[in-house]
This record gives structure tokens, sequence and C-alpha cells, in this order.
């Protein structure tokens, strides 16, 4: 247990190192002089060069790499260009957004998706269990983009119900707050949805075909106790491991959906960035996202691990 | 999904696909109306009539700029795909030949390329070198890589233990020979499979960066500019919103539904437990 627990975390270290190798190397290439870019093309080639060595720009790439490791792991992201303010303070303010959005979006996802799938898997080949296969076909081909443009249309537009965009912030109107995450939320968990109840259903009907399924129906158990009691515990393994690796598909997913609703998220935030060519913030909040999207893989092969022994041994077989 | 002795997942997503390429390759040659030319006199005109889907904000006719979408989206999904395939292939069959250290190098990268899903990928490659369509292809194709090598390893490894591959070595043919020769054709059924379903992602990813303007980039017609451009005037004109969203949910639909269909027709395993 513990090699595993050793190997897996030497690899998330392995990970992190090259994700952020990749970041650095990234924003190295683009062109343009940062010096010059921060005090304008009237600067004097003295200030340039003063500001190229406070920024560190006159060492060699090896040396800028580590301090700027070294200044992440402290927690500095760097200073935003645009808003002349610390990036990690600008990321803390949008992640009362993009957080609750994440979760809320694999929250949906889940709630339709378990009994989606196990109502199919249940009623396998008949017209219910069609019926949740299209939807997860319908659901996979659907844009999460497009998705929110139209529930903006039907839910905003033409009933009213909740504000085609913004956020009003949680501290000041919990409530508003809520509701106007809700439509950005079940459009991303719709895909998420789709998946999961797929998913679901395949491993319920994998579970349900085991020996041990036969056992516990011969010994004259009801059949809801063989369903949820002993197959869906065992079908569930995989479903909970891969809506973890969707939390990390969320972080990206954000991006797109918090620009259909305006929601000033981290997505937003980097677009915008994008736009006004803002790189500390544009590494910033890159470098987060691909963070959070390997600690939560990590994390997920982890739970996986523990949960189910299978995988520790064929790790150790293969090693 | 099967009906009887058909498969009924391979034969819908067939005819959707056949009939997107067609309407694709048809739009190099043939629109029912210049796709870009603007004619502010016929400026949001309802479905039907000279226009049988409508026209837009400058009176542009959206059929014909749906078909040059499909156009675009298709090269995009099958260029980014492409990266990814052939690069995921090399570094897939490299790690499984070689084991040891070097293959722990290549996944570790590997899993390291995992951290940035198309849409980041693509924010980075654009704040390099700009928007575009060729930039989101090679950022679509960067997300595809980790993909099939991860795919490409986890099969090599099987096949490289079977008995034929000894048999090949026994015979003196080199390791490149026997990845070429022997391996690949043995893992070809999963990667065409993968293959299928990464073009539907790719164009979903296309459609998403076009509609945050990091994609393909006017005037030429993508489906994700077109739904951006529709938001503003979907309250008044929702069809402008509606027609490219199918579009792009058809073309999605078709390939998953193709790659369903070609997963039971070319892996007995995986049908049996895709039947279920």
């Amino acid at each position: 247990m513990l090699t595993f627990l050793a190997k897996r975390f030497l690899i998330l270290i392995a990970t992190l190192f090259l994700v952020s190798g990749i970041i650095f190397l990234v924003l190295k290439v683009i062109p343009g002089d940062p010096a010059q870019i921060i005090l304008g093309i009237e600067a004097s080639p003295e200030n340039l060069q003063q500001l190229r060595q406070k920024l560190g720009l006159d060492q060699p790439l090896i040396v800028q790499y580590g301090q700027w490791l070294w200044a992440l792991l402290r927690g500095d992201f760097g200073h935003s260009l645009t808003y002349d303010l610390p990036v990690r303070s600008l990321i803390i303010s949008r992640l009362e957004v993009t957080i609750p959005l994440a979760i809320m979006s694999i929250f949906l996802a889940v709630f339709f998706a378990l009994p989606l799938g196990i109502y199919a898997a249940v009623h396998r080949n008949r017209p219910g269990d069609y019926g949740v296969m299209v939807f997860s076909q319908l659901g996979l081909a659907i844009p999460a983009f497009w998705a929110g443009i139209l529930l903006i249309l039907l839910f905003a537009v033409k009933l009213q119900w909740f504000s085609a965009g913004g956020f009003a912030p949680w501290v000041e109107t919990p409530w508003r707050a809520f509701k106007s995450l809700l439509l950005p939320a079940v459009s991303l968990g719709l895909i998420r949805g789709a998946v999961l109840a797929r998913m679901t259903r395949s491993c319920l009907l994998e579970a349900l075909g085991e020996d041990y399924i036969r056992t516990a129906r011969s010994k004259g158990l009801s059949e809801n106790i063989v369903i949820y009691k002993h197959a869906l515990r065992n079908a569930l393994i995989p479903v909970i491991t891969l809506a973890g690796l969707q939390m990390g598909e969320l972080l990206a997913g954000a991006i797109v959906i918090e620009n259909v609703f305006h929601l000033p998220g981290l997505g937003r935030l980097i677009f915008l960035a994008i736009n006004q060519r803002d790189l500390p913030v544009v590494q910033g909040v890159g470098i987060l996202i691909a963070f959070g999207i390997v600690i939560i893989n990590f994390l997920v092969d982890i739970v996986y691990g523990l949960v189910d022994p299978r995988i520790r041994l064929r790790e150790k077989e293969i090693s | 999904m099967r009906l009887g002795k058909v498969n009924l997942n391979l034969f819908l997503g067939g005819i959707i696909v056949c009939i997107i390429i067609f309407v694709a390759i048809l739009s190099l040659v043939y629109t029912p109306h210049d796709p870009n030319r603007m004619d502010l006199a016929q400026r949001f005109q309802p479905p039907g009539g000279m226009h049988l889907l409508g026209t837009d904000q400058y009176g542009r006719d959206i059929l014909s700029r749906l078909m040059e979408g499909a156009w675009n989206s298709l090269i995009v999904g099958a260029i980014a795909v492409g990266i990814g395939l052939s690069l995921g292939v090399l570094l897939g069959s490299l790690a499984a030949y070689w084991k040891g250290w070097k293959d722990e190098g290549i996944m570790r990268l590997v899993d390291a390329l995992y951290g940035f899903p198309a849409v980041l990928s693509a924010i980075l490659f654009t704040s390099m070198f700009g928007p575009g369509i060729v930039n989101s292809m090679i950022a679509i194709g960067i997300f595809n890589i980790p993909i099939f090598a991860r795919l490409t390893r986890g099969v090599s490894l099987s096949v490289w233990e079977r008995d034929f591959v000894t048999s090949a070595r026994a015979v003196g043919q080199s390791n490149l020979a026997i990845i070429w020769h022997t391996i690949l054709p043995n893992i070809l059924s999963p990667l065409i499979v993968q293959t299928t379903v990464q073009i539907a992602i790719a164009i979903l990813a296309e459609a998403a960066l076009s509609y945050l303007g990091l994609g393909t980039q006017p005037p030429q017609a993508s489906w994700g500019r077109m739904l951006s451009e529709a938001q503003t005037f979907m309250e008044i004109y929702p069809w402008l919103a509606i027609c490219p969203g199918l579009a792009i949910a058809l073309a999605v639909l078709g390939f998953n539904l193709l790659g369903d269909g070609l997963r039971d027709l070319l892996d007995p395993k995986l049908r049996k437990i895709g039947s279920k």
C-alpha cells in the first residue's frame, strides 16, 4: 500500500514539474519583450534594461525557471499588467464563481445520471432503457455552450425565471448567486450526466452478470437487495472515478460556459486576459487549471487504488 | 444498439457522417448563395423562400454558411485528430517497446499533456501565435496526443507478448519492422474506434474555440462562430442560434454513433459489454 502511494506521489511531482515547465516555455516563446510591454514603446533603453534586471530577464533560462517556480510555490503568480493587482488576488476573487459552478455541475450530473443509469440497467432492452440511451447520446452530442444558449432562450428570455447572465456575490445575496449559477451548471452537467448514465448502466449490467450476484439470488435475497446492496456497490467504483475525473474537465469547460453566461470566474478572467495580452494572468490561471486537473486525476487514482485492491496488485505486477 | 441483425449505431452513424462529408465537399463547388456575401437589405430573413434557413445580421445565407462551416469543422477535426493519432501512436508504441525508464519518461510527458484540455491548449497557443484555424488544429491535436499514446501503449503491451511477435523476432525482423508490420495491424481496431470518437470531440472543441473567437476567423464560416454571433440577436431571431447548434449536435452524434457501431463490429469482447 505504501509503495503504491509513494509511487503515485512521485509520479504526481514529476507530472506537475513537467506541466510547469511546459507553461513556462510556452510563455517564453511569445514574441515581444515583457519589459517593453510593461513600460511601453517610449521607454528609454536604460529603463528597459533596469526593468529586465529587476524581472530577472537577463538571467539564463534555467535560472529564470527556478525563480519562477520558487515564486509559484510561495503562491506568487506574478502581477497583472491590466488590473495592476497580484494575479493571486485576482484568482482568489474568481474562485467564488468557478468552484461552486464545478461542484453544482457534477452534483447535478450525478443526481440525474445514477437513477437513469440504474433504471436503464434494470429495465435492459425495454423502452425505458432505449430512452436513457437516446438521452445519453443526445447529451454527448449537444455542446455545453449551445445547451447554455438554449437554456437562456427558454428560461431567461421566454419564461423570465432566471437572468440571462451575470453574477451576484454570495455574501450579498446567496440565493441570487445560486440562481445565477444554476443554468450554467445544468449546461455543464448535461454532458457529464450523459456520460455517467451510460457508465452506470454498463457497469451495473456487468456487475449483475457476476457469479456473486447469482449466489446472492440463489440465497433467495430480494431483487432490490441484490441490485442496490451487492451489484451497485461494486458498479459504483468506476462511476465515482469517472465523476472525479470529470471535475478536472469541468475546470476547463468553465472557460466556455462562463463566457456564455458572462460569469466573472476563472474562465472569463483568462479569456479577457488573452484579448488584453495580460500574460501573467494567462500563465497564472493556465497553470492553476492544469495543476487542478493533474491533482484531481492523482486523487482519483489514489481513491481508486484504495477501494479496489486489484489496481494496486496490477501495479505491483507491472513493476 | 442492435435491431435484429442490423447494427443500428453503425447504420445511423454512417448515414449521418456520409451526409455531412457530402455537404462539406459540396460546399467547395456549390452553395445556394455566396456564404460571405453581405446583403443588408436581406437582414434577418426568416427561414423559407429564397433563403431556406434564413439570413443573419449581415444578410448572409445561413444554409450556405452552415455548408461552409461543415467543411471547416471536418477539416479541423480530421487534421487535429491526425496530429494526435500520429504522434500519440508513435509515443505509445515506443513506450510499449522500450519499457523501463524510457517508458516511464514518455508516460509522464503524456500525463503532463493530459493537464491541458483543448480549450486551455488553444488559449496558450493563441497567446503565443494569435487566434486562427491552424492554431486551433494544433491545440486540439496536442490534446489528442495523450489519449492515443495511452491507448496505443495499453494495447501494444499485450501484443508484444504474443507468440507471433516471438516468431517475427525468430525470423530476424527488426524491432521497427515488428512495430510496423505486426504490432500496428493488431491494434488497428481500437485505434479506428477511438479516432471516430475523437473526431466528434474535436468538432465540439473547434466549435467551442470558434465560439470564443480563438478558432476559425471571420469571414470564414464556422458553426461555433455563427452561434457566438447569434447570441446577441437570439431573443428576436432564435433560428440564428438553433441552426448552427443543430449542425454541431448532428455531426457529433453521427461520429459518436459511428464509433459505437464500429466498436460493436470490430471488437467482439466490447460488443458483448456494449450490447448489454
